[in-house]
Formats: structure tokens, sequence, C-alpha cells
């Protein structure tokens, strides 16, 4: 896998051209892609003129970004102008937005070059891409396992080194997750950082856009790139983006690292094992291990899975074949949306669709919306108490390794619970990451989970920098 | 799907358990409120590009099957 910094240092300097960057991450994906489905499209003809405009630029000694010729992918849920955005829903095939979303807006001012839109669960609703509308995206290490998800596209995508970076959403694990199935950097910034403008929305109180990439500086200069408020996403918070890349050598030295005492059962011991490594390697560089109690912690899944289901029933809402997607049409309006509705989504979207319907609905609204919101409180308050005494937390980002295809499939509960450790941070409104360290017994990675409050992404990231240099 | 749909809400029974009387229900991670913009004229979406992406469009609006009075 090549580097990002590297690629943007050889471009700028003249030692290599976009046009070769790009042409050799194309060629990966036309030697692999038929059999990894990252991509559900693949835009080469203008990747090739992208490329070739930055290294007219940099010929010209005109400026160029940040990210000059680096081969990114989007998780096919943000908005590309004239290029076609389906959510891998059936409801959205064909669909050519009319804008860009901030972050392409973003990525392209900074010389980025975009590589194809990548496969995920429909709407994001999902934890293997096995909800994909258009089949599945398997796991570049093994095929025979799940990528993670629901930005799995992007995990392999940088995995097979299809990219250099990629960008997923996070609503509850949807980056991490992933990243630590393909043996990949993922990061969910702090609700607000990264502008949510063009992001098809899934659950608007816990999306957020977040990077992926091989280490973890890359992911710390992409992130810089993205963040930033934007008067187009009303969550956006208005303070400028954080410096990351400068604080990664700084070290642990000093710093508390939250071990939670009372995490969810379920994880598998060759997991476990290392996150205790994890640990081990903190106090070697000179932090202090702190335990701390996350009482909450055990209810987060149902919290989760009814106030995302309930803001998903309502964000959906608008797919009702009369603005864009696909419409079945009928003899009047509202058999209309029925028919259109009943052949554009597929099964995961449509029980959470009536999950949230029936969690929303007069009745049942405080036995079940109600109470969730409150648990979310709960859940934010226990956090808020352990970072009086800490600087970050460690968890396991998954409960096990990449799973096999068809594992999980019949049991949505089962599915589900891959995003136990996962999904408190998006409750919270908190900032967490996925870094790689080492493999379980199956030799397939392991990711560890780095967890900070707040705007803590500066700790976030030293903390990350560190288990990276002793993994 | 009915039988998976009563199973999730048997497990979502767990958070009954809570005395959640006294908490504050917590809708979003971050507090901002009344977010406006300065009352200026802003580009907006070309209406024809938009609508080149609905299923059905005539004279500049989107079109729709019959939306009343169809059973008269």
């Amino acid at each position: 896998m090549q580097k990002l910094v590297e690629i943007v240092a050889g471009v700028t300097s003249g030692s290599t051209t976009a046009t070769a960057v790009v042409e050799e991450h194309l060629a990966r994906i036309k030697a692999r892609e038929a059999e990894i489905h990252a991509f559900n499209l693949v835009t080469a003809d203008q990747a090739r003129k992208d490329a070739a405009k930055i290294d007219d630029d940099v010929k010209a000694g005109k400026a160029v970004g940040a990210l000059a010729g680096v081969p990114i992918a989007l998780k096919d849920n943000m908005c590309t102008r004239g290029i076609e955005t389906t959510c891998s829903s059936k409801i959205l095939q064909g669909w050519k937005p009319p804008y860009d979303a901030t972050v392409v807006t973003k990525l392209r001012n900074a010389g980025a070059v975009i590589v194809g839109k990548t496969n995920l669960d429909e709407f994001a609703m999902g934890s293997s891409t096995e909800n994909s509308a258009f089949g599945p995206t398997k796991n570049p290490l093994d095929i025979s396992r799940v990528p993670g998800g629901s930005s799995g596209g992007s995990a392999a995508a940088v995995s097979a080194g299809f990219a250099a970076a990629s960008l997923g959403s996070d609503t509850g694990g949807s980056i991490r997750q992933p990243a630590a199935l393909c043996g990949v950097v993922g990061v969910k910034p702090t609700y607000g950082t990264v502008s949510r403008y063009g992001l098809v929305a899934f659950a608007s109180s816990l999306d957020q856009i977040g990077p992926f990439t091989s280490d973890v500086r890359d992911a710390a200069t992409l992130l810089e790139v993205i963040s930033g408020h934007d008067p187009m996403d009303s969550t956006s918070i208005p303070q400028p983006a954080a410096s990351l890349v400068s604080v990664l050598d700084q070290g642990v030295k000093g710093m508390r690292i939250g071990r939670v005492t009372d995490l969810p059962e379920g994880c598998e011991p060759d997991v476990l094992a290392r996150l205790e490594a994890a640990f081990d390697a903190m106090r070697n560089a000179g932090a202090t291990i702190v335990d701390v109690k996350l009482p909450s912690l055990q209810y987060c899944l149902t919290a989760y899975y009814l106030i995302a289901p309930a803001e998903a029933s309502s964000n959906l809402a608008r797919y009702d074949g009369v603005r864009y997607g696909n419409r079945v049409d009928a003899a009047d309006l509202n058999a209309m949306y029925a028919a259109t509705r009943e052949s554009g989504f597929g099964e995961e979207v449509k029980r959470r669709i009536m999950l949230g319907t029936y969690a929303l609905s007069a009745g049942y609204f405080d036995a079940y919306y109600g109470k969730a919101l409150k648990v979310r409180r709960l859940i934010s308050d226990d956090f808020a108490r352990a970072y009086k005494d800490v600087d970050a937390i460690l968890t396991p980002t998954s409960p096990s390794t990449a799973f096999k295809f068809g594992s999980k499939t019949d049991n949505p509960l089962a599915m589900y619970l891959c995003d136990v450790f996962t999904i408190p941070t998006n409750l919270a409104g908190h900032p967490a990451m996925s870094v790689p360290f080492g493999v379980g017994s199956d030799s397939m990675p392991v990711g560890i989970q780095v967890l900070a409050t707040t705007m803590g992404e500066q700790a976030m990231f030293k903390v990350a920098a560190e288990l990276e240099r002793a993994s | 799907m009915t039988s998976q749909l009563a199973g999730m809400l048997e497990h979502f029974r767990d958070i009954d358990a809570l005395d959640l009387s006294e908490v504050e229900p917590m809708t979003q991670p971050y507090p901002l409120k009344n977010v406006m913009r300065e009352d200026v004229e802003a580009k907006s979406l070309d209406r024809q590009e938009v609508l080149d992406q609905a299923p059905a469009a005539e004279s500049g609006r989107f079109r729709v099957p019959p939306t009343i009075g169809f059973d008269v």
C-alpha cells in the first residue's frame, strides 16, 4: 500500500506524476476488483483527466493542494455532481446528484483524484456489506470473509491498494468496524467536525464522515483537509479544524489511558489478548492505565437500535418516487408510494423503517424512543465522568475478527452485536478510531479502538500513533 | 420478519430495569441552537438538472399520479 503522504511528496516534488500514481491504482483495480467488488462505480476516465490537470499544474509551477494526486475512493452515499450515487439501493440506482457534498468539494480543491464510489450496506444499514442491493464486498485479506460494514467497500479499497485513502460514514461503527476487519486505520471524528452536507442521511444525530487510510499519519493528514465549519450543515461545529499531524510524534508519556472494567461480554479471547497487549504498549511508552466504569454501556445497543431506526424512518420518507430515484407506477399517489418502496428498499432497510416507525408511534413513543433518549444521556454522563480521570480509553473495535459470509445474516441481533464497542461513541458524539494491532488466532487483523472526549482528536491521535509504533 | 421484530422488541425491554424518571432526554450530541445564516441571496440548484433526475417531470414541475378524487 502506497502512503498518502508519500504520494503528495512525490507529485509535488516532481519525482513522480499524478498520472503514474493513478494508473498504478487503476491497474490494481483492474486486476482484483472483479473478485473483491469494492466499488459500485470506478470513475477511471475522470480520474485520468483530473490527474493530468494536476500534472499540468505542477509543470507550470502552480500551487497544488495538500492531497495532490492522491487517489481517493468515496462511499457511495456521498453526493457527487453528475456521477451516480446509489447508497447501494435499488431505489436510488441511476440517480446523479445535482450537487457535490462538501467533503467532495474539499477533496477536489486539495488536488485529490476520485477513483470511484464504494459499495456499502444499503443506506449504511449493516455490518458486513451483505445488505448491499448490488452484492457484497469481499475482504481482500480472505475473500471468504466479510470486510465489515457498512463502509466495507471503502475499507476494502484501501486494504487492496485500489485507493491510497477513502471516505466512509459512521453511524454506529460503520468506519471503525470495517477498518478493523480489513486491517486499515479508520476514524470517526467528533460529531460536527466534518460537514454532512451531501452525505445521504441515515440517522442525523449520529452520522459522521471520516477517513480510511493505511496508517495513522495519512488519517491525520486527510482528516485535517476534510474538517472545519460548513454553513451548509447546521450541526457543523463553528470552530476551525484541529491540528493533528503536529501531535503524532509527541508520545503518550504522562497520559492517562482508561481501561473499561465493565466492558460488555461476548468478545473473543484472541481479541481481548490484543487489547491487553495494547495496554502493555501504552504502559511501556510511559502512560498510566486507569480503570474506568461505564455502567450504562450494557444498554447502548438498545438505545442505538431504537434511536437510529427512529431517525432513519423519518429520513428515508423522502424516497417516495417523486423527486429523485426510481418509481413504480400505480393508479394513485399512495399506491405509487407503496409500490415504489416495496420494490426499492431491501429487507434490512424495511426492518429498520418499521422498527423506527413503531418506536415513534403514539402509545409506544414513551416506552421506546423516549426511554432510549434518556439512556443516551446516561451513556454520555458515564463518559463525562470517565474523562475526568483519563485522556483516552482503549477497547476492542469489534468483538471478533472478520467473520465468514452468511454466518450472521439469519439473525439480525447477532449482526447488531458487532457494533457493541463502537456504538457508545456515536451516542455521545465523541471521536474514536480503529488502529490495526496484530492478528487474531485466525491470522486476520485485530483493531484496537481509541476513544476520546468531544474535540479530543489530538489526544486520540497521540495514542493511535503510539499504538502503531508498538504494533 | 414479524418474529424477528418481536424478538428485537423483547431484547429492548432491558432498559425497563432502569429508573429514568429524573433523566433529561438527549436528542443531539452538540448543543447548537438556532443556527441562522445572513439573509442574502445565494445560488440554488439548477432547476433543469434537478428535474432531469426525477422519475417524471413536466413543464418545470415534478409529475405525480392523481392525488385526490380518484374514486369519484
